[in-house]
């Protein structure tokens, strides 16, 4: 039996991911995920062979983890609640009796419902292919390593790019600079930054499933899935908190 | 401690940044239908969005139903609110969006309860329609029965008649007095005195973010008739000008400022303009200037009855 208010947060999550799922940013997210399927084909199909640290690098690492996880996540998952702000919409949820975490709750649900599938089946098969194309062994468990730790990646994003769409009114460019600047430059070169670098932790859970892959250049299992575990609530919190504070327009 | 009244509000004050929107607001809502009266700009805005919970005040205390609304989502199961923007899910038709409402407000059979406040606004021949199809006049009554879903105790409807020609104006008042009639409170604002005065057996005159006035429509309006009013003249024989107007009955009392105006208070405007002609003909003294000093209530109000 669902309660009165599990009821009312199914509501916003159905409504959500009908508003997630238009016509053009489900096109847009197809067309991001089918991207990592080029090289992987461009392997399979011609004599072009890389090497398996190639593949970690320019396949996982520089394609998979650093640009399409984090810029699909971007597009989704700011426009859970940034849409709603855009639009003046938000009241027609915050006027109702759900508590304001059931609304965080249906909205991170529904925008990780589009992100995590799409992100995780896209970097699997195009690992599978690549594998398989580059004549390499344990692609089947390189596949799933890369599935899991985009999955995974793919919740940290979406709980970190739902409050900066309730937070700022651009977003968008906002999360380029981010991805761009601290997830590319800053993660890989300043010291101790890994530990704040959601791309690092994707990779961090790959090697932990797939000993074989980035051997020693990522941050361990332990601080991967712990630091992911509190990025992911603290910023969850913060949009309850955010959503709880202030005016809605 | 906590009010009897359904909306109370206590030296509300609400700012952004250095606009000061809402100064030091107090006044508390009874069932019935309370009209908030200002020019644009007013604050009603601004108070509607404080009593529903869309808004925090800055200063001063908001309650609905003795609770806070912005930490009791609960009193939402309570409470409709028709903000001013016009914008809905409009994606969806009248029937989904109004179901939506039903379904997040727990609503015992959403659909059906749908149906039923659809009907209410005379709007079930467009149910199946997007919203995003529908005139201004439609999409205000589809938010209305997006609001009226869950039989709330309490409505609060920013210039809901914008849109509505008149069949729906007459249609809205006659709902919403019935809904009043069953001891609903409602609270509605505008910016049109014929709305209000058609609508609201109370008024609250908003005006620079300020209540001005209170109570009965025709007693705000008596009380703003019988108002003594300061007037700035300026003229080429100050002191001869104060002299003979000093003896006029529509004349309370007289001053000469350092700067050479003349400041007349007087309790009635049209005797004043009337003799204060005639005198300064007699005394061949030239006027060049007669400006109302306090004149932001008057003004207001002429402008509402405009």
């Amino acid at each position: 039996m669902v309660d009165r208010a599990s009821r009312s947060t199914l509501a916003v999550y159905v409504l959500s991911l009908r508003q997630l799922t238009g016509k053009g940013r489900v096109l847009t997210i197809a067309g991001l995920a089918l991207v990592p399927m080029i090289p992987a084909l461009v392997w399979l199909l011609t004599s072009a062979k890389p090497s398996a640290s190639d593949l970690d690098d320019v396949l996982i690492n520089a394609m998979l983890a650093s640009a399409i996880l984090p810029i699909v996540a971007l597009a989704v998952a700011t426009t859970a609640l940034g849409n709603e702000l855009e639009d003046k919409t938000l009241s027609n949820l915050t006027l109702a009796p759900v508590a304001r975490w059931r609304i965080v709750a249906a909205k991170l649900g529904a925008s990780a419902t589009l992100i995590v599938p799409v992100i995780a089946a896209s970097g699997a098969a195009s690992v599978l292919i690549a594998f398989t194309g580059a004549g390499l062994g344990g692609s089947a468990r390189a596949a799933a390593a890369v599935g899991v730790a985009l999955a995974v990646g793919a919740l940290v994003y979406a709980s970190l790019f739902v409050w900066l769409g309730l937070f700022s009114s651009r977003p968008l460019a906002i999360g380029l600079l981010y991805v761009f600047v601290w997830e590319g430059l800053f993660s890989s070169f300043v010291e101790g930054m890994k530990y704040l670098s959601v791309r690092q932790y994707t990779l961090g859970i790959v090697q932990a499933i797939d000993g074989s892959r980035f051997t020693d250049e990522v941050i361990g299992t332990t601080a991967a899935v712990v630091i992911a575990a509190v990025v992911f609530s603290l910023f969850a919190l913060l949009t309850v908190r955010r959503l709880m504070r202030m005016d809605v327009p | 401690m906590k009010s009897s009244a359904v909306i109370a509000l206590s030296s509300v004050s609400k700012w952004y940044g250095n606009v000061v929107a809402v100064s030091d607001v107090s006044f508390e809502i009874q069932p019935g239908i309370t009209g908030l009266l200002g020019p644009n700009g007013a604050g009603k805005t601004t108070i509607l969005r404080m009593m529903s919970g869309l808004a925090a005040a800055s200063e001063g205390q908001v309650t609905v139903f003795g609770q806070n609304p912005r930490t009791t989502p609960e009193l939402y199961r309570r409470i409709g609110v028709m903000s001013e923007h016009e914008t809905g899910y409009e994606f969806m038709t009248g029937r989904q969006f109004v179901r939506m409402a039903a379904q997040l407000r727990d609503v015992e059979s959403p659909h059906q309860a749908a149906v039923v406040a659809i009907e209410l606004v005379d709007l079930l021949d467009a149910a199946d329609r997007r919203i995003r199809s529908y005139s201004r006049g439609m999409k205000q009554r589809i938010r209305l029965a997006a609001m009226l879903v869950h039989d709330p105790d309490l409505l609060i409807l920013d210039e809901p008649l914008n849109g509505a020609d008149p069949r729906q104006r007459l249609q809205f008042q006659s709902l919403l007095r019935s809904l009043a009639d069953a001891g609903r409170t409602i609270v509605v604002s505008s910016h049109i005195l014929e709305e209000i005065e058609m609508l609201a057996t109370r008024v609250l005159l908003i005006v620079n973010g300020k209540l001005a006035a209170e109570g009965d429509y025709h007693a705000i309006r008596a009380a703003l008739d019988d108002r003594p009013y300061h007037v700035r003249v300026i003229c080429d024989a100050p002191r001869a000008l104060a002299a003979a107007l000093v003896g006029l009955d529509a004349v309370d009392s007289v001053q000469v400022d350092p700067d050479g105006a003349v400041v007349v208070l007087s309790s009635n405007m049209g005797a004043l303009q009337t003799s204060m002609a005639r005198v300064a003909k007699d005394r061949s003294v030239r006027l060049t200037r007669v400006e109302p000093l306090d004149d932001t209530l008057e003004s207001v109000f002429e402008y509402l009855v405009a």
